[in-house]
């Protein structure tokens, strides 16, 4: 026994490791049912304690207010927080019969199908993974949950209670089959779909809305945004039954159900969220109520992630759905450069193309016999879509920055016509204003400065800066010169953009130096507001302009400091609570159309006014260069899409595929189709 | 007047001329670059006093340092008398064809680095206007347009004066540079190439190919504003055709194939052939654009729209400017610490070693990165990127002299010395060193060799210089990403294999004049 000791030894010790060795990290089980039902009757109390402290303070000061603006303002929001009270606690769980009587039911049936009934179901689309870096987290909130890759798993995919007609921009049934508005403008209620299923073969019922809230609410998320979000713009949610529920807005609202709407949160799968919710849930694939799941093979960490349909998607047959979301697996590769992604869609490995900013591969690169010959197709597309708001950011934590002259001069001295004339090959026009693709609610009639060095140095005058120095960059007395850093992410593309900025801001006396960095670097920097200028655009989603939280003065510095608070939107970090802030405040709390154009209207003028960024380029078109197999409908797509594959109405045919592959092989050609589909232009003048 | 004296003469009409050059303000070729020297933007903005001599502080500093070269040099170079080894391994180079015409080359390759901007620039060498002469290459002040009786607003563009002087003809001239480009941040305007007609197919002026792609065709009573856009192919219409009106706004759309009209969309009816009668059509080239004698883009222009020779030139500049210093500071670094941890020994060399065997563990690319992000790329300039790479290059050196230190000290003539009575510093500067560095020579070449390759490759990564240094580097990746217009590629590899190549030949002959025995066999 005692020779055999040390190889015994040895192989406990070996075995004891390996079966501590793991594929992945293993946490500990957590059960967040207790913990959640003591935080609904917490934050219950906290917020109907703190709605009732404001209201206490507004009364007071409205008892010692003079103006006449403000004491409606104060009336105004008075009687917002009475009907928070008077709805009750946040949380509120009650029985169906409690349901109100006289509710007006109401659904949509009535617009068209999205997507086209040819649509073949089946094939694998092979696509390549956007922004070209493999998403940090399959998560949709907590750290790194808002990255490039989100839409192609979250916005795009997963089903909320409404959604909107991607065409008509009304609101259409999804989770739930019908809802009803109160007559308060400010509470919905919806009925859950009795066939609506997760992916994992569950019901979805009323708890799974709110362990979303919980989620959104709870202090185990990095960002404050949704926090704050959820906490002021919502009074609450009321759950009746499993199949019935209401959500309640703080402010009443036009299109009302569809800023109720909410995408649920399994509460089976969320049981586990709790502190380490960050990490433990980092690469876990979520059930879904969506057309795709993730399933765990499929994730290979910096190498590809691909999306699976689910086969017995509870909505497959449903008006709206049935035409969409047609293949049978989306491959998103990693491929980190462009040039090399467009090489292997020229050999077929990609299927789409997509040309949305960068013109020379529209109208250079894609000049190729594949095109000729017909086995690759191209389609012009107009859209009716918020125009991405590339431009560069003026911060006005800088010093020099704050000076309103200073960024006139900037704006007269960035040089915008020549980007578009040369690297876009005169495809965009100017933008104008910030939030531009709104129809009625962009204010077409703000032209922005032109490129003029006279002006720009008219402006520089004003500000001080009256010197040219030995490189002819405007300085003042003090030595200070215009010289400032434009940061951004970098790409081929963008380089060759705000190098051509430099080179014509330099006859304009202004100095531009080019830090460009690493996707992640950037938006830490930019985040933080460590930039001077950044050059940047956001996302921006229809229906309605977006201001607040680009611009209030409550997200531009830390509470009670001059330090530029940080993971805000406000990357001008500018505050001007007199003009600035009542307007974003109507705008965010309008409850008509009328109210939010005409905000909107004032807002985009201040904007201009004060000079606060220069605005960039916009398209409106979106091109795509795809092989003949993938099949669109007859109009191409749907109006509201900013790409070509957001609303999955394309479907591959794999007869003609296999046709093609075979065409190739045998030099036989088919005729160029180079198509351009400008049915839902929007004409100049911003009228849709 | 012998040898080292003839240098510290040269050496002292370069100072001479670049302070006259400051005094006066002057730009003079190459000479400039002494008071070129600024602090970034962090530390002026904390010390604007200091900032403002910082030029000329530095500038003088590096003219001291020449200058007490020259004394040196002057003052041991009284009775100056080559070395019979010297001459004879200098015989032995020029014996040897193929090296030492690769030296000549080499030599006509920095000395035509020298002309700086009366080669390649964009301002002009002489301007005559009404009667007043102008030298703009050579001085320091900008001249704005109105003085050249133009707009007042902009800065002088002397490609456009030189045009407008040659419209007008009034006597005024101006004289550019044979390559009328700056070196970064120079577009060229949209080039219109006219399509002419023959016999219904259309065909690039000067070309017989028919002309495949798109071409836009501009109202003849106003110039800039475009009418029409077509796709051609095999010179004919086909395809689509977008025709605009007066605000530019798309308003008609045709469908062509060979030639014929297919298919007419508009709101109003249009004749679309008696039209296109009356069209002239263009097309435009953008960047980057193919080699072109008469654009004075003699090998094309980059995807930006840069001069390419321009950028060759410059980026020539930088790498020899970039291996004088690298060499410099390596080789001084290097022997310093060779020589004395093989000389002393003991504590000395035991330090030495173990610095050098961190140092060499450290990565060299993450460093780079790292030094880069926390100055800001636009302050990285060439010195710090040099001083990162000596960091690391200067251990292979120090390790050639440490060996050689070892073995020349335990020579007899070493011993001799001392008995004699010599100090430690008399041994080193007198018998050690002279011994050693004749072997430094032969390392010189392929040490150059090393930074241009770095710095290319530093700057096709993107790590590098910022975009204000013309840079080799970044020609070559945007090259690759451009493969269908080789003359970008082609120019700069075909810059970059020459040089590397007549460097290696040189190193080779080198290391064959140095040779001690006649024919060396390799084994």
């Amino acid at each position: 026994m005692m020779r055999f000791f040390p190889r015994l030894l040895c192989a406990c010790v070996a075995g004891l490791l390996l079966l501590g060795c793991d594929s992945g990290e293993t946490f500990p089980t957590y059960d967040n049912t207790e913990e959640r039902a003591a935080f609904y009757e917490r934050y219950n109390k906290t917020s109907t304690d703190d709605a009732r402290k404001n209201l206490d303070k507004l009364n007071n000061d409205l008892t010692t207010a003079t103006d006449e603006m403000q004491r409606a303002d104060m009336q105004r929001r008075i009687k917002l927080l009475e009907k928070r009270l008077a709805d009750g606690p946040y949380f509120q769980q009650k029985e169906e019969s409690a349901l109100p009587a006289n509710l007006q039911w109401t659904t949509n049936l009535d617009d068209a199908e999205i997507g086209s009934p040819n649509a073949k179901k089946g094939g694998t689309y092979k696509a390549f993974i956007p922004g070209m870096a493999y998403p940090p987290t399959l998560r949709c909130v907590g750290k790194g949950g808002n990255n490039n890759f989100r839409s192609y798993h979250w916005n795009n995919i997963e089903l909320g209670l409404v959604g909107a007609h991607p065409n008509t921009g009304n609101t259409i049934p999804s989770i739930a089959d019908r809802w009803a508005v109160a007559e308060d403008m400010q509470t919905v209620y919806f009925h859950i779909d009795d066939r609506a299923k997760w992916s994992d073969g569950d019901e979805v019922v009323t708890d799974d809305f709110f362990m979303a809230f919980y989620v959104y609410l709870s202090p185990y998320l990095t960002e404050q945004f949704y926090r704050t979000y959820y906490g002021e713009q919502f009074n609450g949610i009321t759950t009746y039954g499993k199949d019935y529920l209401a959500i309640r807005l703080a402010n009443p609202k036009p299109k009302t159900a569809f800023f109720a709407n909410q995408v649920p949160f399994q509460a089976k799968f969320y049981k586990a969220f709790g502190p380490d919710f960050e990490e433990r849930y980092n690469w876990l694939p979520r059930p879904t109520t969506g057309a795709y799941k993730i399933l765990p093979e499929d994730i290979k960490k910096g190498r590809s992630i691909t999306l699976s349909r689910v086969k017995d998607w509870w909505a497959k047959d449903l008006k709206y759905f049935r035409y969409i979301y047609n293949p049978d697996r989306i491959e998103y590769k990693l491929i980190r450069e462009r040039e090399k992604i467009f090489v292997l869609f020229k050999r077929g490995e990609i299927d789409v193309f997509p040309v949305i900013n960068d013109m020379k591969y529209w109208y250079e690169k894609t000049e190729i016999p594949e095109v000729f010959n017909g086995y690759i197709e191209k389609a012009t597309f107009y859209n009716d879509y918020p125009r991405a708001p590339f431009g560069l950011y003026y911060n006005q934590a800088n010093p020099q920055l704050a000076n309103l002259d200073v960024r006139i001069a900037l704006q007269h001295a960035t040089h915008w016509d020549r980007v578009i004339k040369f690297d876009m090959r005169g495809d965009s026009s100017r933008l104008n204003i910030l939030n531009d693709g709104f129809g009625r609610f962009s204010n077409s009639k703000i032209i922005t400065r032109p490129f003029s060095p006279k002006l720009a140095a008219e402006a520089f005058a004003r500000a001080g800066y009256t010197k040219k120095d030995s490189k002819g960059i405007w300085t003042n007395d003090e030595g200070q010169k215009i010289s400032f850093t434009i940061s951004y992410t970098k790409s081929p593309f963008i380089d060759q953009i705000v190098q051509r900025l430099k080179e014509e801001a330099l006859k304009a006396g202004v100095e531009y130096k080019l830090e460009g960095q690493d996707g992640t670097a950037n938006y830490q920097m930019v985040a933080q507001k460590k930039h001077q200028i950044a050059f940047s655009a956001w996302g921006i989603t229809p229906p309605f302009p977006d201001y607040y939280e680009f611009f209030h003065s409550k997200e531009a510095y830390e509470p009670g400091t001059k330090t530029p608070r940080s993971m805000t939107n406000n990357i001008f970090t500018y505050a001007d609570p007199a003009v600035m802030d009542p307007l974003l405040e109507a705008n965010r709390n309008a409850t008509t159309e009328d109210e939010i154009q005409q905000t909107s209207y004032a807002i985009e003028e201040k904007i201009h006014n004060e000079a606060l960024w220069s605005p960039g380029w916009k398209k409106d078109t979106y091109r795509s260069a795809h092989w003949r197999w993938i099949q669109w409908p007859d109009d191409f797509n749907v109006k509201i899409s900013d790409e070509p594959e957001m609303s999955y109405v394309f479907w591959i045919d794999e007869d003609l595929k296999k046709e093609t592959l075979e065409a190739m092989r045998e030099q036989k050609t088919f005729p160029e189709v180079n198509r351009v589909y400008d049915k839902y232009r929007v004409k100049t003048g911003g009228e849709p | 007047m012998t040898f080292p004296r003839k240098i510290s003469l040269a050496l002292l009409a370069i100072i001479a001329l670049a302070i006259v050059g400051r005094i006066w303000s002057l730009e003079l070729p190459s000479v400039r670059w002494f008071f070129s020297f600024e602090l970034t933007e962090t530390i002026s903005a904390k010390w604007p006093e200091f900032a403002k001599i910082y030029r000329n502080l530095f500038g003088g500093f590096l003219l001291s340092v020449m200058f007490v070269a020259v004394v040196i040099l002057w003052i041991t170079g009284k009775n100056f008398e080559w070395n019979p080894m010297t001459l004879r391994r200098v015989k032995r180079f020029r014996s040897l064809k193929r090296g030492y015409r690769s030296f000549l080359l080499l030599l006509g390759l920095v000395a035509l680095t020298l002309p700086d901007q009366c080669l390649v620039g964009r301002k002009a060498l002489i301007v005559k206007y009404e009667d007043q002469w102008f030298f703009p290459a050579f001085v320091s002040k900008n001249y704005q347009d109105d003085t050249f009786g133009g707009d007042p607003d902009l800065g002088a563009n002397y490609r456009s004066i030189r045009d407008r002087f040659r419209l007008e003809n009034e006597g005024n001239f101006v004289v550019m540079p044979l390559v009328p480009w700056d070196m970064t941040f120079d577009t060229d305007e949209l080039e219109k190439v006219e399509l002419v007609k023959r016999d219904g197919v259309f065909y690039e002026t000067g070309s017989n190919k028919t002309y495949e792609g798109l071409s836009t065709a501009y109202d003849p009573a106003a110039p800039d504003r475009k009418v029409r856009e077509v796709t051609l192919r095999d010179g004919k219409f086909q395809g689509l055709t977008t025709i605009y009106n007066a605000e530019g706004d798309p308003i008609a759309k045709e469908t062509w194939n060979a030639g014929s009209l297919v298919e007419l969309e508009a709101d109003s009816p249009i004749d679309s052939v008696i039209a296109v009668k009356g069209l002239t059509f263009f097309a435009l080239k953008y960047p980057p654009t193919s080699p072109s004698w008469e654009r004075h883009h003699f090998l094309g222009t980059d995807s930006r729209g840069w001069d390419l020779f321009a950028q060759l030139y410059g980026g020539l500049q930088v790498v020899c400017k970039a291996s004088f210093l690298y060499v410099v500071l390596t080789f001084f670094i290097g022997i310093v610490v060779g020589l004395s941890s093989g000389y002393f020994g003991g504590l000395v060399d035991l330090i030495a070693q173990r610095v050098i065997e961190i140092l060499s563990n450290m990565p060299f690319l993450f460093i780079v990165m790292i030094i880069a992000s926390r100055l800001g790329r636009e302050n990285v300039s060439i010195m710090t990127i040099i001083a990162v790479l000596c960091i690391f290059s200067w251990i292979g050196i120090s390790t050639y002299k440490r060996t050689a230190a070892f073995k020349e000290k335990a020579r007899d003539y070493v011993a001799a010395a001392r008995v004699l009575g010599a100090g430690t510093p008399r041994i080193l500067f007198r018998h050690i060193l002279p011994n050693v560095l004749s072997t430094s020579i032969t390392l010189v070449p392929f040490s150059v060799t090393a930074v241009a390759t770095s710095l290319t490759a530093l700057d096709f990564i993107g790590f590098g210089l910022p975009d204000r240094y013309p840079s080799w580097g970044t020609l070559l990746a945007d090259g690759l990403a451009n493969l269908e217009s080789p003359w970008i590629v082609t120019s700069v590899f075909a810059i970059l294999v020459t040089l590397l190549l007549l460097i290696t030949f040189v190193g080779e002959a080198i290391r064959e004049a140095f040779d001690p025995k006649k024919f060396t066999t390799y084994q």
